[in-house]
């Protein structure tokens, strides 16, 4: 079963562009990463999930459900954890906890504990006196404790140090055991890397690419640097399949998709004195289309 | 409930004070009123010295002026400014203090419409301005009945002191009205502040120009306090007037904002 399906989905705030036809779908008990850089459209494709803004044109939908016409149904399974969190700074941390479980409908006092005890929260201090590190955690422990069947993370991980961020990593990985889908977006593509099982890759507004993170890593590019005892010809390695290429002085780096026969071919004509041939991390995957499509 | 007890939370302090103010302006003024009536001759001599305009403009008629529900209906209009400050803060911060606060992602990411949060929000402001009431009428009647030994009509001196309720929700609505139309107000005190005194200064102007044509324009001007004085009883049109007022502007704020885009703070 599909938790999202995004249909068409665009968003014009006036005239300046947030997203243009996104289109993807989410299945449950999936950790979905959404990645892109900055000013690419993630926030803006999680608000009108939330509808804390409408859509220009296109659907989504939630649980079968549309986000539009029954956000208050929707909302009452999802987490939500913004980028950048603010609470009532008058407020104690228990408090806001408290508040914020009112809406669910369902005693969450226990799993309130359990998750500060996880996160090392201190209840009793006020969030005005908080650094934005533990506004971070009050924000996880907010977005999580009523249990939600479906989590969205918007670009959770600032401000957490490593250490927090392995619990909180754990965190989501035991909600997702449990039965909880995730959608995950970020920046930062080690994260995605080690949680998430399919990604949507999303530049200026439009998805770009969307596919599971063993196939974007293992079947489409290798990662090769070649060192040569003379400088070759700039048109050497022009041939079909190669991206990126990068010759300077005796160094040719490059990213090859497609028959390796005719790379080894390639590299049999020339006098090399080291080479390299290597997985992408997805670092590269990512920056090769974030230039070149 | 959880939302509107919360906005109540929110409120408490600034309510306290507000209440302090209003009910401080309201005795501090009428323990004038004995020491006013017992130099009646020279008060008299004072406004009559004043030119017929500001007369009109104060809302000061010489005659009746002795009578505690007309000196009551002169200083309650000042009254009005503050009551009217307060309402406007109230319905100027109702949305406006989330995206201040920055929390507004926090509140309408719960799973409520826009509705009920709305809903809540107003319920809790007009709570705070019937708790306000509550302490301002009854310190005008403990006033009324402590100070003043002449007769007096209590009921006209009640009517004066209820009609801020009125003026008070035309000001929260029009406060909520402007909020739908600017983003982020940084300086809600300043504009209430602003507003409010330039309608005063409007209805001054507005009783001496006579019966103009943007009376309606003027929440102060829905009720005419020397009248109320004078006959004891509301006219129709003013309640009407402001109930109807208040109803538009909320109406048209509701149905702009469950479709506004909530942005990025």
């Amino acid at each position: 079963m599909d938790v999202i399906e995004i249909n068409k989905l665009t968003k014009f705030y006036g005239k300046a562009r947030g997203i243009i036809d996104v289109d993807f779908s989410v299945q449950e008990g999936e950790i979905f990463g959404f990645i892109g850089p900055n000013g690419a459209g993630k926030s803006t494709t999680i608000r009108l999930l939330l509808s804390l803004i409408y859509p220009t044109s296109g659907s989504a939908k939630i649980f079968g459900k549309d986000c539009f016409t029954q956000g208050p149904e929707i909302r009452m399974e999802v987490g939500y954890l913004p980028s950048e969190v603010f609470y009532y700074d008058d407020m104690k941390v228990i408090d806001l906890l408290k508040y914020s479980a009112t809406f669910y409908k369902k005693d969450c006092s226990k799993r309130i504990i359990e998750l500060a005890e996880i996160m090392d929260l201190d209840l009793s201090r006020k969030i005005d006196d908080l650094s934005y590190g533990n506004k971070k955690k009050v924000g996880i422990v907010q977005g999580l404790l009523h249990q939600p069947k479906l989590i969205i993370l918007d670009e959770p991980t600032s401000g957490l140090d490593p250490l927090m961020q392995q619990k909180f990593f754990s965190l989501l990985e035991a909600e997702n055991k449990r039965g909880a889908t995730i959608l995950f977006s970020s920046h930062v593509l080690s994260e995605v890397q080690r949680l998430c099982g399919r990604v949507a890759i999303i530049k200026e507004g439009k998805i770009i690419k969307l596919e599971k993170i063993a196939n974007l890593q293992e079947n489409t590019f290798k990662s090769f640097k070649i060192e040569l005892n003379e400088k070759i010809d700039d048109s050497y390695f022009k041939i079909e399949g190669i991206n990126d290429l990068n010759i300077k002085d005796n160094t040719v780096s490059f990213l090859y998709k497609g028959n390796m026969n005719l790379i080894t071919e390639k590299l049999a004509g020339i006098q090399i004195t080291d080479f390299w041939a290597e997985e992408p991390n997805l670092e590269e995957i990512f920056l090769h289309y974030y230039e070149k499509e | 409930m959880n939302m509107f007890l919360h906005e109540l939370r929110v409120y408490r302090k600034t309510l306290i004070i507000w209440i302090f103010v209003i009910v401080g302006i309201v005795l501090m003024y009428v323990s004038f009123y004995p020491a006013f009536t017992k130099n009646l001759a020279a008060t008299k001599g004072l406004i009559g010295g004043l030119p017929p305009v500001a007369q009109i403009a104060l809302g000061i008629q010489l005659e009746t002026f002795s009578r505690v529900e007309f000196f009551f209906s002169f200083v309650f209009s000042i009254v009005l400014i503050f009551a009217g400050i307060q309402a406007m803060n109230l319905g100027l911060s109702l949305l406006s203090k989330e995206v201040r606060w920055k929390t507004v992602d926090f509140l309408f990411s719960r799973p409520v419409s826009r509705i009920q949060i709305l809903n809540a929000k107003l319920l809790s402001v007009l709570t705070s301005i019937v708790i306000t009431n509550i302490f301002v009428t009854l310190t005008a009647i403990i006033a009324v009945i402590g100070l003043v030994n002449s007769s007096y009509n209590l009921s006209a001196v009640v009517l004066i002191s209820l009609s801020m309720f009125f003026i008070q929700l035309v000001f929260v609505s029009l406060g909520v009205f402007i909020s739908i139309f600017i983003n982020k107000i940084k300086m809600v005190v300043l504009l209430s502040v602003g507003i409010v005194i330039s309608m005063f200064g409007l209805n001054m102007l507005d009783k001496v120009a006579g019966d103009s044509t943007i009376w309606f324009l003027i929440p102060f001007r829905y009720f005419d306090l020397t009248r109320i004085a004078m006959n004891g009883i509301y006219e129709p049109i003013s309640i009407i007037w402001s109930l109807l007022v208040s109803a538009i502007m909320i109406s048209i704020s509701y149905f702009i904002y469950i479709k506004k885009d909530i942005h990025a703070v």
